[in-house]
């Protein structure tokens, strides 16, 4: 018997420990925000939760002690630049927790990620505050953490020494550059993929092949949506014109993708039940990322191409189910 | 853009938006028929007759079950059989798509009639008041009720001139009653584990099934698609269980389920046979009077033959 699969709250710990080297190559090069962050929205995502299980008249000891709040508030620190402000969050925590998942009855019946969720809310509500990104360690020296606390907690810091576009933020607004010369003049990218960001991802893809030795994930999802990305990016790949849509290792360790081909769309309760269910799941929002990523109108695309698929997920598992059905 | 012709041309554009929607709609009939066809035939009136529990007592205001079902077809309110019970207002709710009446029925004890043998004085009247012809014995003799007969209609009470018949509680062969506080649908969800959807269930099953279907049906209480879904075929191994990490009872959830199918299974196979011994009681009844006219009849006759030859 797995001892890592005996619970609820063991299963979602094991979860956590595998955020922890992403968390950890965050707060070194991007700063203290993503502590601060981590500390304000876990908390504020247990509270919410406890708050959602009072007004449902539900016992509330059960519903955090499984750590599923927890998770869902660490992934939110996670996604979240480091200089949202704490109002800013505790909306995009409130959101999650309470709408997104205690409106719908709690564990295992939200129909969206929760946390993707209150991305996508900050994302269209407050548009220059998510487009503030922090500047990675070897450009600039990250704030210190009571400058930090400021920029979060009071605001009014003047931060454009801290800040500047993500990698792929910078590559999809080149305007004319080829990817070489963007390579070369933008300072935001690193050896293969944005400066910081590829061992961020580095970080969140080991976390992630841990969770799959564990047997916490299958290997379906995350798998489907890499190779989807990868498919697509190689697929349009013109050797980096000034038209060029990215190198398949751009797309990769960029941006959040790593985080969420692992902890995204691994959240067994929005995605198929089915495993084959969940390979097509992962195929359709590394498909939908790349298409907005390319195509659309945002950088990065992670929130919006996972909510779209949890809406066709009933739709997905629906004819597998039926096809496995006992006859 | 080629189509913008069509501008330019709107009776053509309309010709070709009706050809259009007539194509769909043949699509759609087809698909119909092609995937539909294993929706059964039966008439609306035969599918409620088969939820019913065929004890024919009369309770709901109709001389028999396939009155009623007719009845309930033409619109009468699914509440009316109390033998039935909760149960049976549920499955025509369901069957019907007809909302659920607010009126509350408890869980009916199942009781047959017992004749107390020391009191009966064989008069009879009580042989005619059964629907199924559950009494068996002649006048001036004694009286009995077959008990695995007897339907618990209480029909044959109130004939009884010296008040010898009791209905007593029948002997309940299933082990967790559907109203029994051990049954675990009865046992409190709040401060258990929710399941989380992770399909590590399905992933375990011996059998093949599709535990995490299994379980959000039991709880729905959801009968026909448990029994298609083949919970039959669960050999209750709690493999399930052991991997559950929000730790449900899946097995005893399905335990459940299965008893409940079977006693499903022994109430309908024992309702076709009430309504088969119904039924012929009402055929022997309408061939008795039948033969009774005739006898009448012939006599009538003979004897209006023997006033005319006597005349003469």
């Amino acid at each position: 018997m797995n001892p890592a699969r005996q619970n609820t709250g063991r299963v979602m710990q094991w979860v956590l420990l595998a955020c922890l080297p992403g968390a950890l190559c965050l707060i070194w090069f991007f700063g203290w925000g993503y502590l601060i962050n981590l500390v304000w929205i876990s908390g504020l995502a247990l509270a919410f939760e406890a708050l959602g299980c009072a007004l449902r008249n539900r016992p509330v000891k059960p519903a955090l002690s499984n750590c599923s709040a927890l998770v869902t508030g660490v992934l939110l620190a996670l996604a979240l630049p480091s200089f949202t402000p704490w109002w800013a969050s505790m909306i995009a925590a409130g959101f999650a927790i309470l709408i997104g998942k205690q409106l719908f009855g709690g564990l295992g019946h939200n129909p969206f990620n929760p946390a993707m969720l209150g991305y996508a809310v900050l994302i269209i509500a407050f548009p220059l505050e998510m487009a503030t990104w922090t500047a990675p360690r070897g450009i600039v020296n990250p704030v210190d953490l009571p400058t930090n606390l400021e920029v979060i907690f009071a605001g009014g810091v003047a931060l454009d020494a801290w800040t500047m576009p993500t990698p792929l933020d910078a590559f999809k607004f080149r305007e004319g550059l080829s990817s070489e010369e963007i390579w070369q003049s933008e300072n935001g990218f690193g050896s293969f993929g944005g400066l910081g960001w590829e061992w961020v991802n580095l970080a969140f893809l080991l976390g992630g092949l841990w969770l799959l030795h564990q047997r916490i994930i299958s290997w379906h999802a995350p798998v489907g949506m890499l190779a989807a990305i990868a498919f697509l990016a190689v697929a349009f790949y013109d050797a980096g014109s000034s038209s060029s849509k990215g190198s398949p290792m751009l797309h990769l360790f960029s941006g959040g993708t790593m985080l969420a081909a692992f902890l995204i769309v691994t959240d067994p309760a929005s995605g198929p039940a089915s495993r084959q269910g969940q390979l097509l799941f992962g195929i359709g929002a590394g498909t939908l990322i790349f298409l907005i990523r390319a195509f659309g109108g945002y950088p990065d695309a992670i929130a919006f191409a996972v909510l779209i698929m949890n809406m066709t997920t009933p739709m997905i598992d629906l004819p597998i189910k039926i096809a496995q059905r006992p006859k | 853009m080629e189509w913008l012709f069509l501008q330019g041309h709107p009776l053509l554009a309309i010709l070709l938006m009706t050809l259009l929607v007539i194509g769909l709609s043949l699509a759609l009939q087809f698909a119909h028929s092609y995937y539909g066809r294993h929706h059964s035939s039966d008439s609306v009136v035969e599918k409620i007759n088969a939820l019913l529990p065929q004890s024919q007592c009369a309770q709901c205001g109709y001389p028999g079950c396939r009155p009623y079902a007719e009845a309930v077809a033409a619109g009468e309110r699914i509440d009316q059989c109390p033998p039935g019970g909760e149960q049976v207002i549920k499955q025509l709710a369901t069957l019907l798509n007809r909302p659920l009446p607010d009126s509350h029925q408890e869980v009916v004890t199942e009781r047959v009639a017992l004749i107390r043998e020391e009191d009966c004085i064989g008069c009879g009247r009580c042989l005619p008041a059964c629907p199924v012809d559950a009494i068996v014995g002649s006048f001036n003799y004694l009286h009995t009720v077959i008990a695995d007969e007897c339907t618990g209609c209480d029909l044959c009470l109130e004939e009884c001139p010296v008040d010898c018949i009791d209905m007593v509680d029948k002997p309940n062969n299933d082990p967790v009653p559907l109203n029994s506080p051990l049954n675990v649908r009865n046992q409190s969800v709040a401060g258990e584990d929710e399941c989380i959807r992770c399909g590590f269930c399905a992933d375990l099953c011996p059998a093949g099934l599709l535990p995490q279907e299994l379980y959000w049906y039991s709880r729905a209480e959801n009968w026909d698609r448990l029994s298609k879904l083949k919970v039959t075929d669960c050999v209750e191994c709690g493999l399930c269980n052991q991997v559950c990490p929000s730790q449900l009872p899946l097995v005893e959830h399905f335990h459940q389920a299965k008893n409940t199918l079977a006693k499903q299974a022994g109430d309908r196979t024992k309702a076709l046979r009430w309504e088969a011994r119904f039924d012929r009681k009402q055929g022997r009844i309408k061939l008795a009077k039948e033969a009774q006219a005739l006898e009448r009849e012939s006599r009538l006759s003979e004897f209006k033959t023997r006033l005319k030859q006597g005349r003469q």
